[in-house]
């Protein structure tokens, strides 16, 4: 190892798929034999490790890893290394690094663009330190894993095993102090959804609060009646059970 | 002249159990006529061949069996064909509406008076010539004797006189002449739907098809893998390459001379994931083993394409791929009985881990509307977990063999 020895640049390389970490290594080594590949990670916890105790002038990173993905790496790393992404075909990601000046590679790598990429990198080592790309970073990541606005599916465990069920399917949802029940035409589940995060991330059209402890799919709803102790209840299609209905949901439902 | 005059001479388009021969001809139409006097007439003429015989044994002159039995000829043919043919002429000479509703109706009525008519006058001459002519002449007497005093018998006879007077005057055609229009209003309804329904199955095919589009990173990273390997093993790279190019000509869109998504079946969509695991395997080598299992009596059957390898490219995306160890993913198709069962497994980093309570899981849920538009309430779409993290994605249809 040549650690002490300022002139040669120290590498790290994350890419998960091995045919393409093995050429992509051999590419650099041809193109830039005076830089010293000091690891070669497969996931990107390993990474983040490997930057920590080599303490590289430059990581090439792949947007899309194993337990930890190249943005976050990159976040760890903060200003500690230059950053190179590379990436098969990430649209966002792609226009950020253009306009934030980021480095990128785009797969398959071309060996003129790879030259052009180390030529700008030697010069940066030279003249500048490492930015932190925290706030490009964070804007990506919003941009890459889209939470969706509204969920299809619900991950339920019943028993000993964990099941994912259609909204369509889903009757109501009920809160049970630590869970939240869903009941179907033909089963009941527990998931750990709270109606409240529930109510953000459900079609509202679709599903309506009716209590501070249910939700209901509209299509389901059969009536809502007042009972012999003079309080509301909600009544749904070809089922018994009979659910509890707020005041305010009452004014909403009789406006209808 | 009236538009449906036309349609008049072809056979309603809709289906019915009660109705035979040329009652599948609109009624009063001439095409209806010329069966209905065909089958008539037949009748008409073996009941006055039979009669005439009759009269020829028991007269004993023979000429007034001849005339009897031809004014029963035509006694019993102006009663069989009368109402037929007025109303007939009302309805391809009146343009269709109330009018021609309101002239037939007064055609029935005359043709009952008609009817009632040459019945009278056919009988009175026959009875006539029957207690003039007949050997049995006594008898004869004695039977109208009797019966005269008999209120009942009578009332019988009115019924039965009334209603042979309303079937000869094509009384049955005459209700169906009110019930057709609403009839064919049902079928054409009917009909418009079942269209719409297969018109909505082609346009979420194609659509699925459009949204099944192979993923740009799956692609490029393919590419990137294949030129990684071209120089150090140039077979496997051709190898892969031979993959990735049937995996992408399926993927696009065909449709064939109808422009209706063509149909492919299930063996080959299966050899179709078997590529697709392919390439995945050299880009993810050790990380990813699998094996696919499909009944040989389930290869041939039309499946929904792009369906399965969908299941398989998430259990990849979501399954393999976010794993460092990678994992095992299994491909199962099979018939229990008439059912349909495709399972795809893999134990990669489990359900919970990488949708964290929830998930958007677009793909499944375009599946699944793919499979309710074809299927029906008889396509299940099943995604589950067991404590070992291995989660499978299964398909039943039920009676997919019908």
């Amino acid at each position: 190892m040549q650690q002490s020895e300022k002139a040669t640049v120290k590498i790290i390389i994350a890419e998960d798929e091995l045919p393409l970490r093995q050429s992509f290594e051999r590419e650099l080594q041809r193109n830039w034999p005076e830089a010293t590949i000091v690891a070669s990670c497969a996931d990107g916890a390993s990474a983040i490790d490997a930057v920590k105790h080599l303490k590289p002038d430059v990581v090439f990173l792949d947007i899309r890893m194993p337990n930890k993905s190249g943005l976050e790496v990159a976040k760890a790393i903060g200003d500690q290394a230059f950053i190179v992404f590379t990436t098969a075909y990430d649209q966002y990601a792609v226009k950020a690094f253009e306009s934030g000046a980021v480095d990128y590679l785009l797969k398959p790598i071309e060996s003129k663009r790879l030259v052009g990429t180390i030529e700008r990198l030697q010069q940066r080592l030279e003249t500048q330190q490492p930015q932190n790309l925290e706030n490009l970073i964070s804007q990506l990541q919003g941009q890459l894993t889209p939470q969706a606005d509204t969920i299809k599916w619900v991950t339920a465990s019943a028993g000993d095993s964990v099941r994912m069920i259609s909204v369509d399917d889903i009757l109501y949802f009920q809160s049970d102090q630590k869970y939240t029940k869903v009941v179907t035409g033909d089963s009941e589940a527990v998931i750990r959804m709270s109606l409240k995060e529930l109510v953000s991330r459900l079609d509202g059209e679709q599903f309506w609060k009716v209590h501070r402890s249910t939700i209901v799919a509209a299509s389901a709803i059969h009536a809502v009646k007042r009972n012999e102790l003079g309080a509301w209840r909600l009544s749904l299609k070809d089922r018994a059970e009979r659910l509890p209905v707020s005041a305010e949901f009452q004014k909403r439902f009789k406006a209808l | 002249m009236s538009s449906r005059q036309n349609g008049l001479n072809q056979a309603l388009p809709y289906e019915s159990k009660w109705r035979w021969g040329y009652q599948h001809y609109p009624v009063f139409g001439w095409a209806w006529w010329r069966g209905r006097a065909l089958i008539f007439g037949l009748g008409v003429m073996m009941l006055t061949i039979m009669t005439g015989i009759g009269m020829l044994i028991d007269f004993d002159d023979k000429s007034v069996a001849v005339t009897t039995t031809i004014i029963f000829f035509i006694g019993v043919g102006g009663m069989a064909l009368t109402g037929a043919t007025l109303m007939t002429l009302v309805r391809t000479i009146v343009d269709v509406g109330q009018k021609q509703k309101v002239v037939i109706t007064i055609a029935f009525l005359i043709s009952l008076g008609l009817t009632t008519m040459f019945d009278a006058w056919s009988s009175g001459e026959i009875e006539r010539a029957f207690a003039e002519n007949s050997s049995q002449k006594e008898l004869i007497a004695e039977a109208s004797k009797v019966s005269l005093d008999n209120v009942p018998l009578a009332m019988v006879n009115l019924i039965t006189a009334f209603s042979l007077y309303f079937w000869l005057s094509a009384g049955i055609a005459f209700i169906r002449y009110w019930r057709e229009p609403s009839q064919l209003r049902a079928y054409f309804a009917q009909r418009e739907l079942s269209e719409a329904k297969a018109e909505k199955h082609q346009a979420q095919a194609k659509l699925s098809m459009l949204q099944a589009q192979i993923e740009p990173h799956f692609l490029f990273n393919s590419l990137a893998s294949v030129k990684s390997v071209i120089r150090d093993k140039p077979e496997l790279a051709e190898k892969t390459i031979d993959n990735l190019v049937d995996y992408l000509r399926a993927s696009i869109p065909r449709f064939d001379d109808d422009n209706r998504v063509q149909t492919v079946t299930l063996g080959q969509q299966i050899e179709l994931c078997d590529k697709y695991l392919e390439v995945m395997k050299l880009r993810l080598g050790d990380r990813l083993s699998y094996s696919i299992n499909v009944a040989p009596d389930v290869a041939g059957h039309v499946f929904p394409p792009l369906v399965i390898t969908s299941l398989v490219e998430n259990a990849i995306k979501h399954g393999i791929e976010p794993s460092t160890s990678g994992g095992t993913v299994k491909i199962s198709a099979a018939l229990e009985g008439r059912d349909l069962l495709i399972g795809v497994t893999d134990t990669g980093v489990g359900l919970s881990h990488h949708s964290k309570g929830s998930s958007s899981g677009l793909g499944l849920a375009n599946i699944k509307e793919q499979l309710a538009v074809l299927y029906g309430g008889s396509a299940k779409l099943n995604l589950s977990a067991d404590e070992a993290g291995e989660v499978t994605a299964s398909i039943k249809i039920t009676d997919f063999l019908k």
